[in-house]
């Protein structure tokens, strides 16, 4: 990496709930501790749309979010997903992350499942991510 | 959080931020300043308890992780405008539903010297076109490509159009203490 570049090599794909923990927090108090932890890491984002979303616009916000991910991931980037599955339109957000991922016979895309929501859950989220984060990354070592 | 604001517990703000400034893997070489998250900038917002909408890259998109140093004139093409537009389309496609929480103000965050992401300043070079090193390039006032065409969109759509801030990480003798400080004063002009 040059020395004027700060860059982790590090992405995660995340779910809106994730990138406005600030405003779900006080509900749900281990969404800030992920959030925290990917801020703590020097995670970069890459956030997937709210799920009330229509399916047509968030077909074209997922691939355009995914084509990010083949790219980092084929220059040896780390990227991992933190997956949701509580609510039904979580359920289609994984769907199409799956089948564009397919579709580009994408390798190499970690998963966390935030499910099932719990204190417990969360802070095992935040364990994989620390562990994910050790891990060198020859994408931020290429830089030039 | 679709529907979770009431009119006496009304949403600040929705903030479109530039994808950089929340994932600085995808700046063009020797200029990411952070690991990942511009943390201080996110964290103004999340202060202000303003909604993020992080934005989409055009320059990730098209051109990936590996690209070169660009100039503006690069990027002021057709095809890259019309890239532009697929996106700013996406961006409203999102803006659109989180208006439904009826924020107070709606803001744009975007990185001045960007050729594409710049609200007041960017980065031209008419003879640039090959290996950065090979010729000048000069920063002067005007939007980048991106922006312009997003802009342009929000209004075809009829959107609530956004007060505009550039962050200059791409000029000369960045302050993040200035910058912080100038994005706490623009936040607070919203309210």
């Amino acid at each position: 990496m040059s020395a004027r570049d700060a860059r982790s090599g590090r992405i995660a794909l995340v779910p809106d709930r994730l990138v406005n923990a600030h405003l779900v927090a006080e509900a749900e108090p281990g969404f800030a501790l992920v959030a925290d932890t990917l801020l703590a890491y020097g995670f970069g984002w890459i956030a997937v749309p709210p799920p009330e979303l229509a399916p047509a616009a968030m077909a074209i916000a997922i691939e355009l979010a995914i084509d990010q991910v083949y790219d980092y991931a084929t220059n040896g980037y780390g990227v991992v997903w933190i997956r949701p599955s509580t609510a039904p339109g979580d359920r289609l957000i994984a769907q199409q992350v799956e089948a564009e991922c397919t579709r580009r016979a994408l390798r190499g895309l970690e998963i966390v499942d935030l499910a099932p929501e719990s204190a417990e859950r969360f802070v095992e989220v935040a364990v994989a991510l620390r562990a994910f984060a050790s891990v060198e990354r020859e994408g931020a070592e290429n830089v030039v | 959080m679709h529907g979770q604001h009431t009119q006496t517990n009304r949403l600040p703000g929705i903030a479109l931020l530039s994808h950089c400034l929340a994932n600085q893997n995808a700046k063009v070489a020797e200029y990411a300043l952070f690991p990942g998250v511009v943390s201080p900038i996110v964290d103004v917002l999340r202060r202000n308890r303003y909604l993020i909408q992080q934005m989409p890259c055009p320059e990730m998109c098209l051109l990936g992780v590996r690209r070169w140093w660009q100039v503006r004139e690069q990027y002021d093409t057709p095809g890259y405008r019309r890239h532009c537009r697929v996106l700013a389309n996406s961006v409203a496609d999102v803006l659109a539903v989180r208006l439904a929480e009826g924020p107070r103000d709606v803001v744009l965050i975007g990185v001045d010297g960007s050729p594409s992401s710049a609200v007041n300043v960017t980065g031209i070079g008419p003879a640039w076109g090959g290996r950065p090193e090979a010729a000048a390039s000069a920063m002067v006032d005007g939007r980048g490509v991106w922006i312009e065409e997003l802009e342009a969109v929000i209004a075809e759509r009829g959107l609530c159009a956004p007060r505009l801030i550039g962050i200059p990480m791409e000029l000369p003798g960045f302050s993040l203490d200035d910058a912080l400080a100038e994005l706490q004063r623009f936040i607070e002009l919203g309210g």
